[in-house]
């Protein structure tokens, strides 16, 4: 009996140890700055395109409520290409949700536009990082996915 | 007070078929007293011809025809008013208090362009030449009751021009072939199609430039479409000058490397486009020569792809567009 109950509480203890390790690693990025990181992945070399910032455009181009966001920073294309980034700090989780959902419908819709237009554009386009973490929300198309990545894991984004 | 109150919900034509029709039905009155009192228990009457068996029941008959024969007649005097009665007073398509929500490419097919006391379009001048001529530059104010329709390019201009005091109906791969559907940010949050945001509001100037992503078809078939979709634009927007842009130049070597975006295509659709500016009472905007070098090329500096323009080449554009329009009268 003894051995059991000893049993039982290894095991316990493992589980308890191993879901507080999971959660460590789970932790999203806080305080980022976020046109430092933006201007950073734009100067990353992943871009084949003239970028600009134009952030004053972003939110009606994305349909995002101004209420939803506390910060962000877009730069865009020169259209040639549908090259993107877009960084936001949500204001809550919950309109954190609904600017993921902005920046996948964004995605859906340069899909349509460059499908029949720049084709070779469609599978940056599908390869784009769109991803929430915490507040943080992204939305990045880039001609090299990985030098993008090695900029947002240095500000603690976890890029699957 | 049921009379005084239909009485008053009443249009003139009904009034006067009401007052009408009182001495119609003392007539019919009258006759069917005469009828009653001339004719026996058994009569007869000639009809073609044949002689018919007429009885005292007949006298109702020939009233009740006589009846049907005025009804008859004065609905159809009366008809249109009774007709136009029906219909309410307040319905209507384009400038209802409580429109039906529908779908926009439906409201725009279906709704006539808003009444406006804008100024009519400017007319082309007597020697029907499109061209629009070179002004001193128009400040954002100029566009305040403009709307620039486009492809990519015109995504730029709306990204990289400098000016935010129009509206944008702009898209990636618009063309002359799909603009009626195609789906467009509206640049305010929503999506709309050109047609249906054109149906719903008026504008002073529409500026539209196509022609680059249609580029490999025929200059007939591109014309055509054209002509179409300006004769839809103008239909909903009868007091807009209409600015008909000419398609931008491409780069040297874009030209030489490209079956389709070559200089003389471009300059062979830019005269399709005159034609069809002259042709229709549509002004010409040349925006091909001001940002093309002497060679008739966009310069290597200003592009990255031979078609679109670096960032900083917007603001040349738009300034070309500044300082080309038509005096309003």
């Amino acid at each position: 009996m003894k051995k059991i109950t000893g049993t039982v509480s290894i095991l316990l203890a493992a589980v308890i140890l191993i879901t507080a390790s999971g959660c460590g690693a789970k932790t999203s990025p806080e305080n980022v700055d976020v046109k430092a990181m933006a201007a950073e992945i734009i100067a990353s070399g992943a871009y084949t395109d003239s970028m600009s910032d134009k952030t004053a455009a972003a939110l009606s181009l994305y349909s995002i409520d101004k209420a939803d966001v506390s910060e962000y920073d877009v730069y865009f294309s020169s259209m040639a290409t549908a090259e993107e980034c877009g960084v936001f700090k949500a204001s809550g989780s919950e309109a954190a949700s609904r600017v993921l959902a902005a920046c996948k419908a964004r995605q859906a819709s340069q899909v349509t536009a460059y499908e029949n237009y720049v084709p070779s554009e469609v599978s940056k386009i599908n390869s784009a990082i769109i991803m929430q973490s915490g507040d943080y929300v992204l939305y990045i198309v880039s001609n090299d996915q990985s030098a993008v990545k090695t900029v947002l894991e240095k500000y603690g984004f976890t890029v699957k | 007070m049921i009379l005084a109150s239909n009485l008053a919900s009443c249009g003139p034509p009904e009034i006067l078929s009401f007052f009408i029709q009182i001495p119609l039905a003392y007539l019919i009155s009258k006759t069917y007293n005469q009828i009653k009192r001339s004719m026996g228990p058994i009569s007869f009457c000639h009809f073609r011809g044949m002689k018919m068996k007429y009885s005292r029941s007949g006298n109702y008959i020939l009233v009740v025809l006589v009846c049907i024969v005025l009804v008859v007649v004065s609905a159809a005097i009366f008809g249109g008013g009774a007709k136009k009665s029906e219909v309410p007073q307040n319905t209507s398509l384009a400038g209802s208090e409580n429109p039906v929500v529908t779908s926009p490419a439906l409201t725009a097919a279906a709704t006539a362009p808003p009444k406006t006391s804008a100024p009519a379009a400017t007319p082309l001048p007597n020697n029907g030449k499109p061209d629009v001529p070179e002004m001193k530059k128009a400040d954002d104010d100029f566009f305040s009751d403009s709307v620039f329709i486009g492809n990519s390019l015109v995504d730029g201009l709306y990204l990289y021009g400098g000016v935010s005091t129009c509206d944008w109906l702009s898209g990636t791969g618009l063309s002359i072939y799909n603009i009626a559907a195609q789906k467009l940010s509206d640049k305010h949050g929503g999506t709309c199609t050109v047609m249906s945001t054109l149906g719903a509001k008026q504008y002073g100037k529409v500026y539209i430039l196509l022609g680059i992503n249609e580029i490999g078809s025929s200059i007939d078939s591109f014309s055509k479409s054209y002509g179409e979709i300006l004769s839809k634009i103008r239909a909903l927007q009868p007091s807009a000058d209409i600015y008909v842009m000419s398609l931008t130049p491409v780069s040297a070597y874009k030209s030489a490397h490209s079956p389709y975006f070559t200089r003389n295509n471009v300059k062979a659709f830019n005269k399709a486009l005159y034609k069809l500016c002259a042709d229709g009472g549509y002004w010409y905007l040349d925006d091909y020569t001001p940002l093309a070098d002497k060679d008739g090329y966009l310069p290597s500096s200003a592009t990255a792809d031979g078609v679109h323009f670096v960032t900083s080449y917007y603001p040349v554009w738009m300034d070309v567009i500044r300082t080309h329009y038509v005096a309003r009268t």
